[in-house]
């Protein structure tokens, strides 16, 4: 039983005069426990899609399954209830609260669904000493490194121990180091909680710790590549597919440092 | 001209951002202009004979509407501008010289202008006949009030407006020429935190406390004042004073510092924050207080004046009132010698006299000593004061029905004071002894101290009287002797001009009571009709021989019906623009807040959660200034009335709750704009 289950989705976005086919017939289903990522150039409609599966935006047509349960036409706060206990979200730019310290920010998904304080505690606890950030609790996020917010908003995402936890170019704003570090949390949250991850990139060092990739161009699935050796030669699969798309895919993937 | 439709295509775009603004100034002139053309429209109040009194009240008022809108406007526009600096700066650097930018700002703000006067002036030649009518009503004059326009007040109003334009449009567009690059390009202060230090808690316990301080010394006025006894009588100022100044910084460093420290407090605790979205709802409410700091006190400040000056008029208004009452409280009282003239008067001019008596006042020096509640009010008494019998007191009551009833023996006296009136109490219950100048009757002692005086205060030397059983005013052997006629008919505007008219025949008639050496208790007082020739001369005691009632009533209404017109206005002025910089100021940020919300929704807080939050935020940000000044009138009002005695707090209520309703319209408003605004389409 897939965990997603995208059915023919398309989006469409504008008025009659200009419509704009963001997502244009796409279907994929991901398993539960899989590290997928989401692959194309700029203007593909990966966010958009991303954001279709997160159930943050609706589809002009089609399905979608999560957890076996049709979201597509879910009340808005039913839907705002299954977000908050079953999903987690990781962004570009990190959308932290810049006006709540770091500790608020973590705890800020647990006080939403309701927890206890005692239970609040325990759970940041524990998420401060998998993601490191004990020095940080007191600290806005305005006075903090790009690595450390991510590891924050990371922080922020697993903190209700999601099913499934969505990721839109969560790297993009980070130097490598920053970035190899919150690939190896990501990785570790998969393989250890069970934590399923939809990952979408542009940057082919970020992909290749995927398990799976799906590769989209102008709102269609274009191809799909699945590791089975080591990380350097399915890098290598992500370039050259990359390569044959075309357009745009290796603005940092180049710069990537070695393994 | 590019330049002009650029500026006029902008202005139409950013109309809902400068729609309030426009709507405010509009309201603004239309007052202003309303005021100008009742004050320079002579046929209206000619008939009035306080007419110079309300065109000077309406002309002063302007003055100060003009301050205010003014300051407003140039508040306004430094917010606009920093509002739009990073438009600024990018046009800037695409290569549009700082003198175009500022060329086009300043075309922008006429045209805004222009845009508000024609709005004000059209709202206010429509309206004008409305204010007046409400005036006329509030003075209680009876005059029909035709079409009014006038050219001047138009003129007037045009003149001034454009002037103030000009200067803010240049103002604005110098501001611009000179702001440097790297400020316009600089992270907005509004998303900063504000951390708080040590100190910062301290000073935030120094308002807590200060606020408190003054609070309690208002309330408990009373009890503390003798506390300050070293001060001497200066403390009745003194204290007041310091109370103020606590009050004055108590509230800014309770918004600067105690509210941030407060919140701090309440986000540190857990089993409160820890509930839903309480802690974002915290967190930007500290953030949103601390941009409304100087705004959230002048609101404060000036609400609670506004507030205090309207509940001291009315406190005044009704001592006034209660005073005219002790001292007159019949339509007319005239000397014996003149009645016959009076009564003729009366009759030409058709007034039905609906009572008439006669009394006779006797006067004589005394000396006692009483004390009052606050102790500086009346201490030793010497000097001459008026008798009156027993009988004449019961006769008065069938004229003035609120005097009380009581009997006396040939020992007692009641002692009437004015004072009492307006200085409270006196202190409890105290065995006076009152001794005379008279050699028939040399001692007596006080039954009572009364302030309800019969026929009147105004006909009793030193307003204080003596009233004594039948017996023992015939065997006083007084000093002067009077004999008065009362007449009583009914208040109307015809019997007001006819009692005026009379006022204005009789006014140099006296009686003129001479002591022999100040201080010493009267000898041998005479009475005499004044001459032309005597009139200034500073006479130790004299009482008119005729005085009248409804003129003053009439100078009560118009005084105090002209001032809750004045103070209602220029408080409406007060609320809009203050008003309409909260909601300009938390609309500004709303744009820059979109992300924020949006993110919460992704993290899965409802619409509705999220409009709750907002409509939370945004009615403390109104609704607590407005709240904290209504708590400070209340002190000063406290203490205010431990002065005046008579709190009759009506109109106070009705100006608070017509605040209150303002802010609300404007709370309403500014939210749900805001919740459009950060919903994503
Ligand atoms: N809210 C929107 N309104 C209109 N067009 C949009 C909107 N969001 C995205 N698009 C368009 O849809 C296409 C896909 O966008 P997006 O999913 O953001 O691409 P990607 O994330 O792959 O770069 C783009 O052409 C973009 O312009
Ligand atoms: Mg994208």
């Amino acid at each position: 039983m897939p965990l997603i289950d995208v059915q023919d989705v398309h989006k469409v976005y504008g008025h009659r005069a200009n419509l704009v086919t963001a997502v244009a017939g796409v279907s994929l289903q991901v398993l539960q426990g899989e590290f997928v990522g989401i692959m194309g150039p700029s203007g593909a409609g990966k966010t958009t899609l991303l954001n279709l599966m997160s159930t943050i935006d609706r589809p002009t047509s089609g399905q979608i399954f999560l957890n076996q349960k049709n979201v597509t036409y879910m009340k808005n706060a039913a839907l705002a209830k299954f977000r908050r206990e079953q999903l987690g979200f990781i962004f570009q730019d990190f959308n932290l609260l810049a006006a709540l310290t770091v500790r608020e920010n973590l705890v800020l998904p647990l006080t939403l669904a309701g927890y206890s304080v005692v239970a609040i505690n325990q759970a940041l606890q524990k998420i401060v000493g998998i993601l490191g950030l004990n020095s940080l609790l007191n600290r806005y996020p305005d006075d903090i490194s790009p690595g450390q917010k991510q590891r924050v908003a990371c922080g922020r995402a697993i903190i209700t121990q999601p099913h499934l936890l969505f990721a839109d170019e969560p790297t993009g704003s980070l130097d490598s180091k920053a970035a190899t570090e919150l690939l190896r949390y990501l990785t570790i949250i998969n393989a250890k909680a069970g934590t399923t991850v939809v990952m979408v990139t542009h940057d082919a060092f970020t992909a290749s710790y995927c398990r799976r990739i799906l590769f989209i161009k102008d709102g269609q699935l274009f191809a799909e590549i699945v590791r089975q050796g080591s990380r350097q030669s399915f890098f290598q699969q992500v370039i050259d597919m990359q390569a044959t798309i075309g357009g745009g895919g290796r603005t940092n993937g180049a710069s990537a440092p070695g393994f | 001209m590019v330049l002009l439709r650029l500026a006029f295509k902008n202005a139409r775009q950013n109309f809902n951002r400068y729609f309030v603004y426009v709507f405010a100034c509009a309201l603004a002139i239309t007052i202003y202009f309303a005021f100008n053309a009742l004050a320079l429209t002579p046929y209206l109040w000619h008939t009035l004979p306080d007419a110079e009194m309300i065109k000077n009240g309406l002309l002063s008022t302007n003055a100060f509407i003009l301050i205010f809108i003014v300051a407003f406007m140039f508040y306004a526009n430094l917010f606009f501008v920093q509002q739009q600096r990073r438009e600024i700066a990018l046009f800037n650097l695409l290569g549009v010289s700082r003198w175009r930018i500022s060329g086009y700002f300043f075309l922008e703000n006429l045209l805004l202008g222009l845009l508000s006067l024609i709005l004000g002036l059209l709202l206010g030649i429509l309206l004008a006949k409305l204010f007046a009518l409400l005036l006329v009503k509030l003075i209680g004059a009876s005059i029909s009030v035709g079409l009014l326009f006038s050219g001047a007040a138009i003129g007037q109003t045009i003149g001034t407006f454009l002037l103030v334009y000009i200067f803010l449009a240049l103002f604005d567009a110098g501001l611009i020429a000179h702001y440097p690059l790297a400020i316009l390009f600089r992270q907005p202060v509004t998303d900063k935190v504000v951390p708080i230090t040590f100190w910062r808690y301290l000073l935030g316990l120094l308002g807590l406390a200060l606020l408190a301080s003054a609070y309690g010394m208002a309330q408990f006025y009373t009890e503390i004042l003798p506390h300050f006894k070293f001060l001497g009588a200066a403390a009745a100022i003194i204290v007041p004073l310091l109370i103020l100044v606590f009050v004055l910084v108590g509230t800014f460093l309770f918004y600067r510092f105690s509210l941030l420290a407060l919140l701090m407090q309440l986000r540190h605790w857990y089993r409160f924050s820890y509930r839903k979205i309480r802690l974002f709802t915290l967190a930007n409410l500290s953030q949103r207080l601390h941009r409304h700091v100087n705004i959230s006190w002048l609101v404060t400040i000036l609400a609670a004046i506004t507030l205090t000056v309207l509940g001291s008029i009315t406190m005044i208004y009704t001592a006034s009132y209660d005073g005219l009452n002790t001292d007159q409280p019949l339509a007319l009282t005239v000397d014996r010698q003149l009645a016959p003239a009076v009564a003729q008067h009366l009759t030409k001019h058709q007034l039905t006299v609906q009572q008439k008596q006669p009394a006779t006042f006797k006067v004589t020096g005394a000396q006692f000593k009483l004390d009052s509640l606050l102790g500086f009010h009346y201490g030793a008494f010497t000097g001459p004061l008026t008798v009156i019998s027993q009988q004449d007191y019961q006769a008065a009551r069938r004229l003035q029905p609120n005097l009380p009833a009581f009997r006396l023996n040939d020992q007692q006296v009641i002692l009437l004071l004015r004072k009492l009136a307006y200085a409270g109490q006196t202190k409890r219950q105290q065995v006076v002894t009152l001794r005379l100048t008279a050699t028939t009757v040399k001692q007596l002692k006080v039954k009572q101290v009364s302030a309800a005086f019969p026929y009147g205060a105004n006909n009793y030397v030193n307003g204080t009287g003596l009233v004594v059983s039948d017996a023992v005013f015939q065997r006083l052997n007084a000093n002067a002797q009077t004999h008065l006629m009362a007449f009583q008919f009914a208040g109307s505007h015809h019997s007001e001009q006819v009692s005026q008219q009379l006022i204005d025949r009789y006014q140099q008639h006296y009686h003129y009571f001479d002591p022999q050496k100040t201080g010493q208790p009267p000898k041998n007082l005479h009475t005499f009709q004044l001459s032309k020739v005597h009139r200034t001369t500073a006479a130790q005691h004299n009482l008119p021989m005729l005085q009248a009632r409804y003129p003053a009533t009439r100078w009560l209404r118009t005084l105090f019906g002209l001032d809750f017109y004045i103070i209602g206005f220029f408080s409406l002025i007060f609320i809009m623009a203050t008003g309409s910089i909260i909601m300009l100021k938390q609309l500004a940020e709303a744009s820059g807040k979109r992300q924020q919300y949006a993110l919460l929704i992704k993290l899965g807080i409802s619409q509705r959660e999220i409009n709750h939050t907002i409509y939370l935020q945004t009615g403390i940000a109104f609704l607590l200034p407005i709240t904290l000044g209504v708590i400070n009138a209340y002190f000063a009002l406290h203490i205010l009335n431990i002065w005046l005695n008579q709190l009759d707090l009506t109109f106070a209520y009705l100006l608070g709750a017509i605040y209150l309703a303002v802010y609300i319209v404007y709370w309403w408003l500014t939210a749900k704009i805001y919740c459009r605004m950060i919903t994503p389409t």
